[in-house]
């Protein structure tokens, strides 16, 4: 059962450097947003983070920037709480998981070897079609830390501890 | 001055006049800058004008629909707000641009005044007829179209957009610094390309000149911009596949391209080249940017001295000149008739397109209004020019 109404009107944290969420610190800013319908990704990914930001005491920002190759990439969402990171992306269509998943595993290793100390997780959050071969499949390359999570099982959930608690069973 | 867009919201023509009534309404004949023109709630702004404007009586809120969050602090996709993002600076720079391409604005430094054009097309109903028709001659003033126009005219009927060029020419030219190989970046990226193509097609749409297959048959060319609104109004347009409409009829007449790019803008705003990593290689491309202005300069204006005088430019004996002076036009003497031979491709970009007859000789299809291509050149690079001038052309 969910336990929200739509559309509703949420003010996310937004742009921080993942840099400084590593450290604990905020640097971007707060935004208003309208949110219709959680089939659209941009709506999912910022109720998300608002969900989980209002749900638990993570620190977190949408389109979270990470210097990393040609210029600053923007991650979908981040969350960070006492020497855990944790990295979002939003996959609505099944063409580009392989493509994002491979993407969100060199990112981290990039992260890990930047940020020692602190424990980096991928979290890919799907709201298409999957089948769960695939995604084990998938799971077999990864090389760093990566869960799947389904975009139902957030939105039941009344209050977060940790954010693992939303990993899919595979 | 006439710069080369590369950003989508000034598409939308209708979303352009709503921004020339708010210049009229704030300034009229006036100048201003352009930070006075960017979304500011506290002030009047497009929102008082725009009739684009989406309603939510829900949350008593009116909305830009081309915004992807109805409660973006932004306001307007065209400007932006005065205190948003200041990474957005770029729209109300690329829009201004825009207005400044179609003959509705004037600038000067950064000082910016409606023009008579601009005043009269706020005046002008949307449903009318004069509306097409101001806006069919505004676009064919504007230099970039004109190129695109042209290779639209070479293609069969139905054609696809995918081979269009309407960026910088891409000559992959390398230096050697400190034994690394630096590729200067003088050409547009792909995804500027993209963004200016899409632009162009959304106004030669409006105009009747083209029109996406999936609107074939569909359209009046006589009220093509009402046909197409619902199409243009789309926040995003994918279409690959176009049928010509009616023809602009500027190929074969004498006809001159108002608004070129001018000298300044020969080449892509190289202090925008700030990635990450890439230091030396706009170092580089800023130590050669004159260069490369001076020689598409050189091609521009012998191009338009060809059509003047209805004869054709040998390309041959134009490199030869060029060679003369390479502290004025080459990068590298083994790479400069490779690059050349990419260069060209500059006059389609510029508003002055052309054919190659026998293999190395340029024949100008329309000319190019020479005051402003020289705008800011080196008046010794054009005494220059002007000097080989008789000598390359047959």
């Amino acid at each position: 059962m969910r336990l929200f109404k739509l559309p509703q009107k949420v003010k996310v944290a937004i742009r921080a450097n993942v840099e400084n969420l590593a450290k604990g610190k905020f640097d971007g800013s707060y935004s208003n947003f309208l949110v219709r319908n959680l089939d659209i990704k941009r709506d999912l990914t910022i109720f998300t983070a608002y969900y989980i930001g209002s749900r638990s005491n993570y620190l977190y920002s949408v389109e979270a920037k990470y210097l990393y190759g040609h210029r600053a990439k923007r991650i979908d969402a981040v969350f960070y709480k006492r020497g855990e990171l944790f990295l979002f992306k939003f996959i609505n269509n099944n063409s580009v998981l392989n493509r994002k998943a491979l993407e969100l595993d060199l990112l981290l290793a990039d992260m890990l070897r930047r940020y020692q100390g602190i424990a980096i997780t991928g979290c890919l959050v799907l709201s298409c079609d999957y089948r769960e071969d695939t995604l084990q499949n998938i799971k077999q390359w990864f090389s760093n830390n990566i869960i799947f999570i389904k975009k139902g099982k957030i939105f039941i959930t009344e209050k977060i501890n940790s954010i693992l608690d939303l990993a899919m069973d595979l | 001055m006439a710069f080369l867009i590369n950003r989508t919201p000034p598409a939308r023509l209708s979303c352009l006049q709503y921004l020339l009534q708010l210049i009229d309404a704030k300034f009229g004949r006036r100048t201003f800058f352009m930070s006075d023109i960017m979304f500011d709630r506290n002030s009047i702004n497009i929102h008082n004008l725009c009739k684009l404007l989406i309603e939510d009586k829900a949350f008593n809120i009116k909305y830009c629909p081309f915004l992807k969050n109805p409660l973006s602090e932004a306001g307007c996709y065209l400007t932006r707000a005065i205190n948003n993002d200041t990474t957005k600076r770029k729209e109300i720079s690329n829009t201004v641009n825009a207005l400044g391409a179609l003959g509705f604005l004037r600038r000067r430094g950064r000082e910016l005044q409606i023009t008579d054009l601009g005043l009269k097309f706020t005046r002008i109903d949307f449903k009318t007829q004069r509306w097409l028709q101001i806006i069919r001659k505004a676009i064919c003033c504007y230099g970039p179209m004109v190129g695109l126009l042209y290779q639209i005219y070479k293609k069969d009927v139905e054609f696809s957009v995918s081979n269009l060029i309407v960026g910088y020419p891409n000559a992959e030219e390398a230096v050697r610094i400190e034994g690394k190989t630096i590729e200067i970046s003088s050409g547009s990226q792909r995804d500027s390309n993209t963004r200016t193509k899409s632009c162009l097609l959304a106004w030669a749409t409006t105009a009747g000149f083209i029109a996406p297959r999936s609107l074939a048959g569909r359209i009046a060319f006589d009220k093509a911009h009402i046909d197409t609104n619902n199409y243009i109004l789309y926040s995003t347009r994918n279409n690959r596949i176009y049928r010509k409409g009616i023809s602009p009829d500027i190929f074969d007449t004498n006809f001159i391209t108002e608004i070129p790019l001018d000298y300044d803008n020969l080449t892509k705003n190289v202090r925008a080249l700030r990635e990450h990593g890439q230091k030396v290689l706009r170092q580089e491309t800023m130590r050669y940017n004159d260069v490369i202005k001076n020689r598409r300069l050189a091609i521009l204006y012998s191009l338009n001295k060809a059509f003047q005088e209805k004869k054709l430019i040998n390309l041959n004996s134009l490199k030869e000149k060029l060679l003369l002076k390479p502290e004025w036009f080459v990068v590298s003497r083994e790479d400069f008739n490779k690059v050349i031979n990419v260069e060209i491709k500059i006059a389609f970009v510029a508003g002055i397109p052309f054919e190659v007859e026998s293999g190395k000789y340029l024949k100008p299809v329309t000319g190019l209004k020479e005051s402003v291509l020289i705008v800011n050149a080196p008046s010794q690079v054009i005494s220059y020019l002007s000097s080989l001038v008789k000598e390359i052309l047959s």
